[in-house]
């Protein structure tokens, strides 16, 4: 059969340059850069600007909104809300990090050999990731801390295998769509080992689609490990973490709001820019690919 | 819980080869009949495939139940103190138990015990206060089920069309509002969205009451306003990401160019278009149901509404095993039942399948 | 040219169309004009634009890409770009486009007959947009159409998944034709069909243009296509038009530089020609067009007063439009020179093949087949899509196991075990995606050659370049920044590295321009007779395989149906389905074979 679109692939506009594309976009790009930003600077530094936001204290009454000295009031235990909202950082947006990160090691791993080797090897990791996937995150996440008991970092790990299935789901996918192009089947006639096909010349091409990955993963991860906070898993009453505040300041919802409010808005916040910034990244790589 | 529709979903739809150009040689002049003989009536093929994904799902159920019997061993501490709870049981209470539970009989024994038992209706009593497990479940199954059919109606109803939308007026104004509010419905956690419901209008406008089920229907409705509204921003925001992925490619293929160059009218290409979305989107449903899930169990504890959810979360701190048990089996069963039901959708929506399963 | 007397009898005008994007101008100032019952072909290579502006006449292009000028279909007129209210009234019974690929033009999944209606509208008096049929009219109407098609009327409840490609295309004509159009646009209709369904689908517009009185637009690459069925010939040229005037004028006696060495770059069947006419170079992106006329960097003709200001079209005495300085009539056809075939010496043998088997899930591809190459040989394998050729490629150059047969290289039997990169190479058919997207050429090449370790003199990826006839600096540039012609090099060089003895060539031009074609296959000649290379050559394409192969195996379900010296086997043909495959070439080729 005379093939087509290759001849039609007719003479070739010039690429949009991909920096251009994202500098070229909105306000949203800037805003989130800058609200990942200063989250990022919270969770590094929190401890130096608000040394002493966990100091329980036992006399200070629940104070609310707009207190002298107490912008938005007081928690549950009589600490500051802006303080330990700060101090919570930590806790909330770098267990997450190990989460994406761990994720996309072992789901690129697993998702390049699947696609790669096709028939036992892709059988059993997809089966696998089948299993895994079939049951939802946060009830397997839940059930299984919840029993076995948890703390924060195991918590960590429990995520992180409860989410590779969809990044190697992801990876499958993408390989799949590059191992029967001619340049790997070149790779093959060249008789090169199958780690060098896959790390040197199928990773490359789905790095793209990864590095937008990533970004969601965290958003992913970072609901994820607040939710189980909001849950109970991995932090005790009291901690300084986003989800755990929230929980904790529904106890004094009508005297304090802004215990949970704030809690909850920054959560939001933090993973509506990360979401965005991936959602630019994705759309400037998809463009820069229209060739 | 992902957050993003991926547009390499492994759609069944993405994969058809085109290298038949050759079948069905034309004669000259002539009407010509179809070309592609039958291998295999349409009954026999779905009969055949039904079965195949029925006892898919059933060894995969099969599977997790092992997991989930496994619990109780698993989990630090002696057995027998799991089974009762803190308090350390006499002798005799802890004989009474190994009896009843058969644990001195080998595990693949115990375990084919149990599944009996749980596959009869027997599903224990909740350690707690000695109810049955199916009383406990009948008295909370309404509230979760009114939820979540509550919540994904309105989810549905609204998401669908918002997305059609948003694909059609792709890069305008339109379009980008609802791609950003969607964002922010996606990134936002349930619970912090329920939070953040519960606050507006239930603290700063007592419209509606902050917490618990309610007596009667229009007073459980009253109750369950907020919290169906919390899933359904959660599981919307989903929907019309899906959607609109799925529309956008469908209206930038070749047959929309097509049918645009015959005249064919922007309402029915938008129909057409919908009509070929539908099995993308249908992929994803396993994911949305997953994040249905977690988002109830998420929404009941906000607003402590006495269903399923919250009976799983409480069990699970206090290590209620049987009602543990019960409660994932029962998910587990649920979900793979639901994405049977939407593979085999693929059949009544797509020709394509239908004729790659008479190969 | 104006639009302000209609005349009844055309069917459309466009007048000075210009198409362009982000990156620059891709088509500069074509008009013309087609009469009702009359077919209009527009040819062109890649980067002509011809195909954007076949969709101009519809409205229908891609997002970035802006359309200006004016376009006259039947009686009225509409200011490009035109608004979609204005194109509404337009298409369907107006204009109508024909798209290349009947894989993807039908929704996969509505049932035909249910396609073909959306498009139904009763034909008017005034030549407006009638209304929509009723709904008992439809059935028959449906029917109607699908018999104007040569298909039954059962077609209507199938759905396209169910049909072969031929039949996808002939519902997409059918489904163009419902609304009754006065100007049907046709964008390489055949191009993704078999040989035989390319003529019947052909056949079947020229004939439904006579029925209906339509006028036409048929926009091909194939030049014999356009020749067959076209009344007026534009070629086009990196968006402009460079030639305009009645068909055989235009192929058969050229005028232009550009359209002489297209005619010149067809490959004959009756003979072998020593080098192929090839035209140097490769067409300017829309970025890179500059002033003066496009082909002048190329043209053999060329003088300085060429590349300062553009040429606009002029008419030549004998009616036609030319957009050239210096040519004032039919220029003279190259003249190759011929090789003579004779039977070849015996000499020592490298692959041999022995009965190979092969099959797959539901389909026995090669039911035992053996050839041999000679050393320093060229043997063709020509057959249509689904005959096994590419499976046998395959399996020659290790990249599938057959079931059963033995492959011999040079008295070694080729297992898994005993192949060696130095002993057969492939290249592939698509340029697109032959290289790796994000590797550099150079990196790619090394690569390749420190494959072959020191089995042999590693060549430097300079070396390899030159060996292609690239530029050395090439070795710098990623795939993107080359053209496609220059990839196919690349992916030889590639495959050149580790020093092969027999290279499998795949379809290897068929994705590639007429002109390129020829530097590509003029190439691999050259590097036979260099590196003493024997080549096992697959193509559906009859000429090609003339020009390159010394001897030919014809193959059809996965057997060899006859072999033999190639100029023999082409000349007197022994058996049925070879003399099927020639004769479906022979309107298009010219030449007669005996």
């Amino acid at each position: 059969m005379a093939s087509t679109s290759a001849t039609l692939n007719s003479g070739r506009l010039a690429p949009l340059a991909i920096q251009g594309t994202v500098r070229r976009r909105s306000v949203t790009f800037v805003a989130s850069l800058v609200v990942i930003g200063l989250a990022l600077v919270a969770a590094c530094f929190g401890q130096l600007l608000f040394p002493n936001a966990t100091t329980v204290n036992p006399l200070q009454t629940v104070l609310p909104v707009g207190s002298t000295g107490h912008l938005l009031g007081t928690d549950q235990l009589g600490r500051d809300v802006v303080a330990i909202s700060v101090a919570g950082a930590a806790s909330t947006l770098l267990g997450p990090v190990v989460i994406a990160l761990g994720s996309m090691v072992i789901g690129t791993f697993l998702g390049l050999l699947a696609a790669f080797e096709g028939r036992w090897v892709d059988f059993a990791i997809s089966r696998l990731t089948d299993l895994l996937l079939s049951m939802p995150m946060i009830l397997l996440a839940l059930v299984v801390s919840g029993i076995f008991g948890a703390s924060y970092w195991w918590a960590v790990v429990l995520l992180i295998v409860l989410q590779c299935p969809y990044d190697t789901r992801i990876v499958r996918a993408g390989t799949i769509e590059q191992v029967t192009k001619p340049y790997v089947e070149a790779a093959r006639l060249l008789r090169l080992s199958r780690w060098r096909i896959m790390y040197r010349h199928l990773l490359i091409n789905i790095w793209p689609l990864e590095r937008t990955n990533l970004l969601l993963n965290y958003a992913n991860a970072m609901i994820a490990m607040s939710a189980l906070s909001f849950l109970g898993v991995g932090v005790q009453e009291g901690t300084a973490n986003w989800g755990r505040q929230l929980v904790d300041g529904e106890q004094i919802l009508f005297q304090n709001p802004a215990a949970s409010v704030a809690p909850a808005i920054l959560i939001v916040l933090v993973a509506c820019a990360v979401n965005l910034l991936g959602d630019s990244l994705n759309a400037a790589e998809r463009e820069a690919q229209v060739r | 819980m992902s957050a993003e529709a991926t547009t390499v979903a492994w759609a069944p739809a993405a994969a058809l080869s085109a290298s038949d150009s050759g079948k069905g040689a034309s004669g000259a002049g002539s009407v010509e009949e179809v070309g592609v003989p039958r291998k295999r009536s349409l009954a026999e093929a779905l009969a055949r495939i039904i079965l195949l994904r029925t006892a898919g799902s059933v060894v995969m159920l099969l599977v997790i139940s092992v997991l989930i019997f496994l619990l109780t061993y698993l989990s630090p501490g002696n057995i027998i103190t799991n089974l009762t709870g803190l308090h350390p049981p006499t002798p005799a209470v802890a004989a009474a138990l190994r009896r009843e539970y058969g644990l001195n009989q080998p595990l693949v024994v115990q375990y084919l015990h149990w599944l009996d038992r749980f596959v009869h209706g027997n599903w224990g009593r909740s350690m707690r206060d000695q109810t049955s497990v199916s009383q406990l479940f009948a008295g909370r199954v309404g509230v979760t089920l009114a939820l979540v059919g509550l919540g994904f109606a309105m989810a549905v109803l609204a998401s669908v069309p918002l997305g059609v939308i948003a694909a059609r007026r792709a890069g305008g104004m339109l379009d980008r509002t609802i791609s950003a509010v969607s964002v922010v419905g996606l990134s936002a956690p349930a619970f912090a969205t329920g939070l953040l419901l519960l606050y507006v209008f239930a603290y700063l406008v007592s419209a509606f009451p902050p917490a618990g089920a309610g007596q009667g229907l229009f007073d459980d409705l009253d109750h369950l306003a907020l919290p169906a509204a919390t899933l359904a921003i959660g599981v919307g925001a989903y929907i019309v990401r899906l959607t609109r992925t799925a529309m956008r490619r469908e209206l930038g293929s070749d047959y929309v160019v097509f049918a645009r160059a015959r005249g064919v009218s922007e309402r029915r290409l938008t129909f057409v278009a919908l009509r070929n979305a539908a099995i993308p989107v249908l992929t994803m449903a396993g994911l949305v149901l997953s994040y249905l899930v977690g988002a109830t169990i998420l929404v009941e504890s906000t607003f402590s509404l006495p269903g399923l959810g919250l009976l799983l979360q409480e069990s699970v701190e206090f290590k209620d095993f049987a009602v543990v048990q019960f409660l994932a089996l029962f998910i587990a069963a649920v979900i793979a039942a639901i994405m049977l039901l939407v593979d085999l959708s693929y059949l009544v929506l797509s020709p394509e399948w239908r004729q790659r399963l008479r190969r | 040219m104006s639009l302000a007397v209609p005349t009844k009898s055309v069917a459309a005008r466009a007048v000075d169309l210009s198409i362009s994007s982000a990156a620059g101008p891709i088509v500069s100032g074509v008009s013309f004009e087609v009469p009702l019952g009359a077919t209009l072909g527009i040819v062109g290579e890649s980067g002509s634009g011809k195909s954007l502006t076949a969709r101009a006449l519809s409205g229908l292009l891609p997002s970035g890409v802006v359309a200006s000028g004016r376009v006259g279909i039947g009686e009225r007129a509409i200011e490009l770009p035109g608004t979609p209210t204005a194109w509404r009234e337009l298409r369907g019974h107006g204009v109508t486009l024909i798209l290349q690929d009947p894989f993807t033009s039908l929704s996969p999944s509505h049932r035909c007959g249910a396609q073909i209606a959306w498009g139904l509208r009763e034909r008017t008096a005034a030549g407006g947009r009638g209304r929509r049929l009723a709904r008992r009219d439809v059935r028959e109407a449906v029917a109607r159409l699908l018999e104007d098609v040569n298909l039954s009327e059962r077609v209507a409840s199938r759905y396209p998944g169910e049909l072969s490609g031929g039949m996808r295309q002939r519902v997409a004509v059918a489904a163009a034709l419902a609304a009754g159009p006065v100007l049907m646009v046709a964008d390489e209709p055949t191009t993704a069909l078999d040989a035989s369904n390319q003529r019947d689908v052909l056949e079947l517009l020229a004939r439904l243009q006579r029925e209906h009185g339509m006028g036409m637009v048929l926009i091909s690459h194939d030049l014999g296509m356009v020749r067959d069925v076209a009344d007026e010939v534009l070629v086009m040229y990196a968006g402009r038009a460079v030639e305009h005037g009645p068909t055989s004028a235009v192929l058969d006696k050229p005028a232009h530089p550009y359209t002489a060495a297209l005619r010149d770059s067809e490959l004959p069947l009756a003979e072998r020609l020593e080098r192929l006419i090839a035209i140097p170079g490769r067409v300017p992106a829309p970025g890179e067009r500059l002033a003066g006329c496009a082909f002048a960097p190329r043209c053999r003709f060329a003088l300085d007063s060429c590349s300062q200001a553009d040429v606009p079209l002029a008419p030549l005495p004998d009616g036609r439009l030319v957009a050239c300085l210096v040519s004032s009539g039919p220029l003279e056809a190259a003249r190759p020179r011929v090789v003579e075939e004779t039977t070849a010496p015996a000499t020592d043998v490298v692959l041999r093949v022995e009965n190979l088997v092969k099959s797959f899930p539901g389909v026995l591809a090669l039911a035992g087949v053996s050839l041999e190459v000679p050393a320093g040989g060229s043997v063709g394998i020509v057959g249509e899509s689904g005959s096994g050729k590419t499976t046998l490629a395959r399996c020659v150059a290790g990249l599938d196991v057959p079931d059963s047969g033995r492959l011999v290289f040079r008295e070694l039997e080729l297992t898994s075990r005993t192949r060696t990169v130095s002993q057969v190479q492939m290249v592939f058919q698509d340029p697109y995606s032959a290289l790796n997207p994000k590797i550099r050429v150079g990196p790619a090449l090394a690569e390749a050659a420190r494959a072959a370790g020191r089995r042999i003199e590693q060549r430097s990826p300079e070396e390899l370049l030159e060996l292609v006839g690239l530029p050395t600096d090439y070795a710098r540039k990623y795939p993107r920044e080359l053209s496609g012609g220059e990839r196919q090099r690349v992916a030889i060089a590639r495959s050149l590295a580790p020093g092969p003895e027999l290279l499998v060539c795949d379809e290897s031009v068929s994705a590639l321009d007429v002109s390129v074609q020829a530097q590509v296959l003029n190439l691999l000649t050259d590097l036979r007779s260099q590196l003493g290379l024997c080549l096992l050559f697959i193509s559906h394409d009859l000429a090609v395989v003339r020009q390159v192969s010394d001897s030919i195996h014809v193959i059809k379900a996965g057997r060899i149906v006859e072999s033999g010296r190639t100029h023999e086997v082409l000349g007197t043909p022994g058996h049925e389905y070879t003399r099927q495959l020639i004769s479906a070439l022979l309107p298009t080729v010219g030449v007669s074979v005996p």
